[in-house]
């Protein structure tokens, strides 16, 4: 196995914009879903956004509250790539037009 | 399964037969229960996103062919001990490959049992394959938890 391999990549700091995207920002949202179990979305969140327990924590108590949580608001490209390392560990995460 | 080194750079396990034959069989079993992509890119239709969701399919097969390969190569890292028991020892990144295989196989079961809303044991008869999709998710929620669980302080 190719230990130097992550499987959480971080994205570049200047994501480039699709240059006729109607959207310019959507949120990263988390949804509560009866499969996954609390530690391993606290722990998927800490990975992939790099927050600190505490942070994940709160995420998570938004979640299980409200059925959802918006997790970052980002620029469309920055957004896909989030759903996608959040979705390799099969969260529920979508990306939604930011209101 | 306990973590035996917490304070080491490496995440070094130590599994009893029983786990061992468990964690092996699964990380072989893998990826015989695949998820079906049960959620799309976005509950909110809007322009692209057709195309978003068709890339985000692409790079989860992608993905699972690469999980596919490191599955096998972590079963080799379980190594047996003198006194019976077997070490499994991560680095960082072999330890989110892990926890992603073992979900996938979870999310997998799931959607073979029909993506039930409550996990609740079956209330009449239920196939074969129903029965050993149920077990998966349990087994590999137990090892979820011995992976994170200690690590967040919640073991």
């Amino acid at each position: 196995m190719d230990s130097a391999s992550d499987p959480v990549q971080r994205p570049q700091p200047h994501q480039p914009e699709a240059a006729c995207s109607p959207v310019s920002t959507y949120e990263v949202v988390c949804w509560d879903d009866p499969v996954n179990y609390n530690d391993l979305l606290t722990h998927v969140f800490m990975q992939v956004f790099n927050w600190s327990q505490s942070v994940a924590e709160q995420h998570l108590s938004e979640l299980l509250a409200k059925g959802k949580s918006v997790l970052v608001t980002a620029p469309p490209e920055t957004a896909e790539f989030y759903v996608h390392q959040l979705r390799y560990y099969q969260l529920h995460a979508t990306m939604e037009p930011a209101a | 399964m306990k973590r035996c080194n917490p304070a080491g750079a490496d995440w070094h396990y130590v599994l009893d037969q029983t786990k061992f034959v468990l964690l092996n069989n699964l990380l072989n079993f893998y990826p015989a229960a695949r998820p079906v992509a049960p959620w799309p890119i976005s509950r909110i239709a809007s322009p692209g996103m057709a195309e978003r969701n068709q890339l985000l399919n692409e790079a989860l097969a992608e993905h699972r062919l690469g999980l596919e390969q490191q599955a096998g190569l972590l079963a080799k890292k379980l190594q047996p001990l003198a006194d019976g028991s077997y070490s499994l020892t991560l680095t960082a990144a072999e330890r989110e490959t892990l926890i992603q295989v073992l979900n996938d196989l979870r999310m997998g079961s799931w959607c073979t049992l029909g993506q039930p809303e409550k996990l609740e044991p079956p209330s009449g008869p239920a196939t074969e394959e129903e029965l050993i999709a149920r077990a998966i998710m349990e087994v590999t929620g137990y090892f979820e938890y011995c992976l994170i669980a200690a690590d967040l302080g919640h073991a």
